[in-house]
C-alpha cells in the first residue's frame, strides 16, 4: 500500500499523471471516494498524461466515457451499481481490451473487474482542499510494478 | 431466389449475393472498429458487381452473432432496415455456424471458438452431416480451458476453428487429436452466410425484421425496463 | 444560403402534394432517445415519434452506453415505421434520409446511421450525415418559424453547455462552452449528492419551485470573464455546503444552485447579445426545459429588448425532427453525404 496527500485539486490532477505513467492497454484502475473527492480530477491529469487532450468530465451523464490519447482511456461510473452482474451491461470485455479503464465507485463491484487492478481511494482531509489517497496494488501486474508506482508517487509521498 | 447477406459479427465486416447458383459477388474487408464506414459501400459494390437491383432480392440473410457488439449492431441494424425497406423477409443465422459450415467436409467434431475478449470465448461444437454441419451444443460464452475441458471429455477426433481458436492455439496444440484449422477461415464469412441461408430460404424458413436479435449471450438484456432503486 | 433560406420560407406551409421531393426522413440515436421524424421543406414537421430509454437507465442512474446501444436496435425500425405511417407520405415520397453522426455514445449513432444508409440504398435516395448539436441549432425555427437573426443560442443538456451566436442557418460561431461538466451533468450530481434520483434535472426544477433561491450564495464562477463556463467549482461548493450544513433545507439548497446556473448562462448570453447585436436569445438542448431559466430568460429580453425564442420541450430535448431539418439545410448546401462516413463521437459543431 502507498499513501499520498495533496492540498489543491491541481495536485491532484499531478498525482493522476502520475499513475499514468506506469499503465498499459488493458489496465484496471478503480477510484474510490466520495461526491467531490477528486476522482474526476484524478482521471483528467491521468488522461493528459497520455496524451487525451479532449477536455474530460464525469460521466455522471453517460455512465463510460472513451478518450484517445496515446492509449485509449475508458472512465466509468458505476456508483449505482450494486451487484457484480450488472456490470456485464457495460459491455466490459470489449471496453477493457481496448484501453485503460478507469472505474468510479468500482469497489462495489471489484469482484467483476478481476483480480488485477490498482484500487486508489480518497478521503477528505481537514482543510476544504485536502484529500489523502491509498493506493493498493492488486494482482500479479501490479505487485510487480509497486516498486515503480511508489517512485512516481514520491512528490506526494506522506508517511503511513 | 437472390439473397442479400450482411456479417459483421467479428473483426471482419462483408456482404454476399447469391441464390441457387451460389455467391454472385461479394465483398469483404477485416479492419476492426470500421464496419459503419465499410459496410454500405461494399453493399453497393456487390449488388453493382452482380448486376442486380436491390429491389431484386427476395431475402436479406443476417449474421446474428455472437461476436463483438458494436460491429454486430451495424450489421444487424443495415440487415433488418433494408428488409424493412424492401418488404422481404429474413434468414438469421449464428456466427459460429458460419465458422463451421466451411469445415463441413472434415469428417470429425469442429470445435469453434470466436474471440469473446478479456479471456473468454464464444464457443459451440458441430458434427458433420452430408452437406452440412449440425451444432452439438448450445452457443456459450465460455474460458477457453473449458472448451480444452469439454474436448478432452468427449474423446472425439476434432478440428478447431475461429478467431478465438487462433488466439488460444497454445492451449489447444498440445491436445491429443486435436487439429488447429488453417486461420483462412477463422472469421464467419458473407458467402458461407448466402449459401447457408439458402436452404431455409426455399423452404421459407423465414423470420420478420422485427423478430431479429442479436444473440449477445451477455447481458443486458434491453427487453424490459426494470424497477428503478431508491438511493443508497 | 441565404437565398435557400428565403425560398424555403414562401413554400414551407404548402400542401401535402408540394412536400413531395422534398421531405426528409430524420434518425436520431446519439444517446438514450430512439427518434424518427419526417420534415418537409427542412420546416415543416410532417411528423415526429421519440421512443425514450429513461426508464432503462434510470436504475443505473445514467446512460449506460451498451444498454442503450441495444435498445436502439430493437426499437428503431418500429419508430421509422411510426414516423412515415405518421407523415401520411409513401417511401417514395423521401427525397433523403438524414441521420445524427456525431456527437454522442458512438455505439448509439452506429445504429442510426447504418440504418439512415440503409434506407438511402434501398430507396436511392441521398444519406446525410448531420451534426447533433447543429441539429440542436435548428430545432427553434421549427417552433418559431418567424425567428429572426442572429440570435444567441444557449445549447444546455446533460453533455453539452455552449453559447453560440447564429448567424444564418448554417453559419454561427461557437463563443464559448463549459471547461468542464455541461450544466446537464451539473444537475444529474448534485441531485445524485442530494438523493434526489436520476434524471436530476427535473427533480432539482420541481424541489426549486418550493425553495428560497436567495438562501446560499454559491459561487458564480467566471461570471464576468470571457463566454467559457465552469460547473464544476459550483457542484463542489454544493456539496460543501450541505457537508458543512446537514440540515440544510433540500429545496433551499436545490433552489439556490439552480439559480446560479442560470445566472451564468444569462449573464454571459446577455453580453453576448449585445456584444454581437444579436435580435434575441434562444434555448436549446433538455436544460432548456427548466423553468427557471426559462422564466429568466424571458425576463432578461424583455429588460434588454431581444425576442425570446423558448421552443418546447420536445424541440429542446433530442429529437429527429431537427436532425431532418438540419439535414435538409446540409444537403442543400453540401450535398449528400458519402456512404463512407462513420460515427464521429467527439465530432464539433462546424464553424465557418
Amino acid at each position: 500500500m502507498t499513501t499520498c496527500s495533496t492540498a489543491a485539486v491541481d495536485e491532484t490532477r499531478a498525482l493522476g499523471g502520475s499513475v499514468a505513467a506506469v499503465v498499459d492497454t488493458g489496465d484496471v484502475v478503480v477510484l474510490v471516494g466520495d461526491l467531490g473527492a477528486g476522482k474526476t480530477a484524478f482521471v483528467q491529469g491521468f488522461a493528459a498524461a497520455l496524451g487525451v487532450t479532449a477536455p474530460v468530465t464525469s460521466p455522471t451523464f453517460t455512465l463510460a466515457n472513451r478518450y484517445e490519447g496515446r492509449l485509449v482511456v475508458n472512465h466509468l461510473d458505476v456508483y449505482r451499481f450494486d451487484c457484480p452482474e450488472e456490470v456485464g451491461d457495460l459491455a466490459l470485455p470489449e471496453l477493457l481490451d481496448d484501453g485503460v479503464t478507469l472505474v468510479e465507485w468500482g469497489d462495489t463491484i471489484s469482484s467483476a473487474l478481476g483480480a488485477e487492478h490498482l484500487s486508489v481511494t480518497i478521503r477528505f482531509g481537514a482543510g476544504d482542499d485536502d484529500r489523502s489517497f491509498e493506493l493498493h496494488s492488486n494482482g500479479e501486474s501490479w505487485q510487480r510494478r509497486a516498486g515503480r508506482l511508489s517512485a512516481a508517487l514520491e512528490p506526494w509521498a506522506s508517511p503511513c | 431466389m437472390l439473397i442479400l447477406g450482411i456479417e459483421s459479427a467479428t473483426g471482419r465486416v462483408g456482404c454476399a449475393i447469391g441464390g441457387h447458383e451460389g455467391v454472385r459477388a461479394s465483398v469483404q474487408a477485416t479492419r476492426e472498429r470500421r464496419h459503419a464506414e465499410l459496410l454500405a459501400p461494399q453493399i453497393e459494390a456487390a449488388s453493382a458487381h452482380a448486376g442486380v437491383s436491390l429491389r431484386d432480392l427476395g431475402a436479406v440473410a443476417v449474421d446474428v452473432g455472437p461476436g463483438l457488439y458494436t460491429g454486430l449492431r451495424v450489421g444487424v441494424t443495415t440487415a433488418i432496415t433494408m428488409a424493412h425497406a424492401l418488404r422481404v423477409p429474413m434468414v438469421a443465422v449464428s456466427s459460429l455456424d458460419l465458422v463451421a459450415y466451411p469445415l463441413r467436409h472434415a469428417g470429425r467434431t469442429i470445435t469453434v471458438m470466436i474471440d469473446a475478449r478479456r479471456g473468454e470465448v464464444f464457443h459451440a461444437r458441430y458434427g458433420c452431416l452430408p452437406g452440412g454441419v449440425q451444432r452439438l451444443s448450445d452457443p456459450e460464452v465460455c474460458a477457453p480451458d473449458h472448451v480444452v475441458s469439454q474436448i478432452l471429455a468427449s474423446d472425439d477426433e476434432t478440428l478447431a476453428v475461429g478467431d478465438g481458436a487462433v488466439l488460444y492455439a497454445s492451449m489447444l496444440d498440445p491436445l491429443r487429436g486435436v487439429e488447429l484449422a488453417d486461420p483462412g477461415f477463422a472469421h464467419p464469412s458473407a458467402e458461407s452466410l448466402v449459401l447457408l441461408a439458402h436452404a431455409p430460404a426455399v423452404r421459407e424458413e423465414f423470420v420478420r425484421p422485427d423478430e431479429i436479435r442479436p444473440l449477445y449471450l451477455r447481458r443486458p438484456d434491453a427487453q424490459a425496463p426494470r424497477p428503478t432503486r431508491q438511493n443508497r | 444560403m441565404e437565398n435557400g433560406a428565403k425560398d424555403a420560407a414562401t413554400n414551407g406551409a404548402g400542401s401535402g402534394a408540394r412536400h413531395r421531393g422534398d421531405a426528409i426522413l430524420g434518425i436520431e440515436t446519439s444517446c438514450d432517445e430512439t427518434a424518427a421524424a419526417v420534415v418537409a421543406g427542412g420546416r415543416q414537421v410532417l411528423s415526429s415519434v421519440v421512443s425514450s430509454q429513461v426508464d432503462l437507465h434510470a436504475r443505473y442512474g445514467g446512460v449506460v452506453p451498451e444498454v442503450a446501444g441495444r435498445a436502439h436496435v430493437e426499437r428503431l425500425v418500429p419508430v421509422m415505421s411510426q414516423a412515415l405511417v405518421e407523415s401520411a407520405l409513401e417511401d417514395s415520397d423521401i427525397a433523403a434520409v438524414a441521420a445524427t453522426a456525431g456527437p454522442g455514445l458512438v455505439g448509439a449513432l452506429l445504429v442510426g446511421v447504418s440504418a439512415a444508409k440503409a434506407l438511402a440504398l434501398v430507396w436511392d435516395v441521398p444519406f446525410v450525415a448531420v451534426n447533433h448539436l447543429e441539429a440542436h441549432l435548428h430545432a427553434a425555427f421549427l417552433d418559431e418559424p418567424s425567428l429572426e437573426l442572429p440570435v444567441v443560442v444557449i445549447l444546455v443538456s446533460g453533455g453539452h453547455t455552449m453559447l453560440v451566436l447564429m448567424e444564418g442557418r448554417l453559419r454561427y460561431r461557437v463563443l464559448g462552452a463549459t471547461l468542464d461538466d455541461a450544466a446537464g451533468e451539473a444537475f444529474d450530481k448534485v441531485a445524485r449528492y442530494m438523493g434526489l434520483g436520476y434524471p436530476g434535472g427535473p427533480v432539482i426544477d420541481r424541489l426549486s419551485g418550493r425553495g428560497d433561491r436567495h438562501a446560499v450564495a454559491f459561487p458564480r464562477a467566471m461570471l464576468h470573464d470571457g463566454w467559457n463556463f465552469s460547473f464544476s467549482g459550483l457542484k463542489t461548493a454544493v456539496i460543501n455546503h450541505l457537508r458543512r450544513h446537514p440540515d440544510a433545507p433540500t429545496e433551499d439548497v436545490a433552489a439556490s444552485f439552480q439559480e446560479a446556473v442560470a445566472d451564468v448562462l444569462l449573464a454571459k448570453a446577455r453580453r453576448a447579445a449585445e456584444a454581437h447585436d444579436a435580435r434575441g436569445l434562444c434555448l436549446a438542448g433538455g436544460v432548456a426545459a427548466n423553468s427557471r431559466l426559462r422564466e429568466m430568460t424571458l425576463d432578461a429580453c424583455t429588460a434588454d429588448g431581444l425576442a425570446a425564442y423558448l421552443p418546447s420541450r420536445a424541440m429542446c430535448t433530442d429529437n429527429a425532427a431537427m436532425v431532418a431539418a438540419a439535414g435538409w439545410w446540409r444537403l442543400h448546401a453540401d450535398g449528400p453525404s458519402p456512404l463512407t462516413v462513420g460515427a464521429d463521437p467527439s465530432l464539433g459543431l462546424p464553424e465557418d
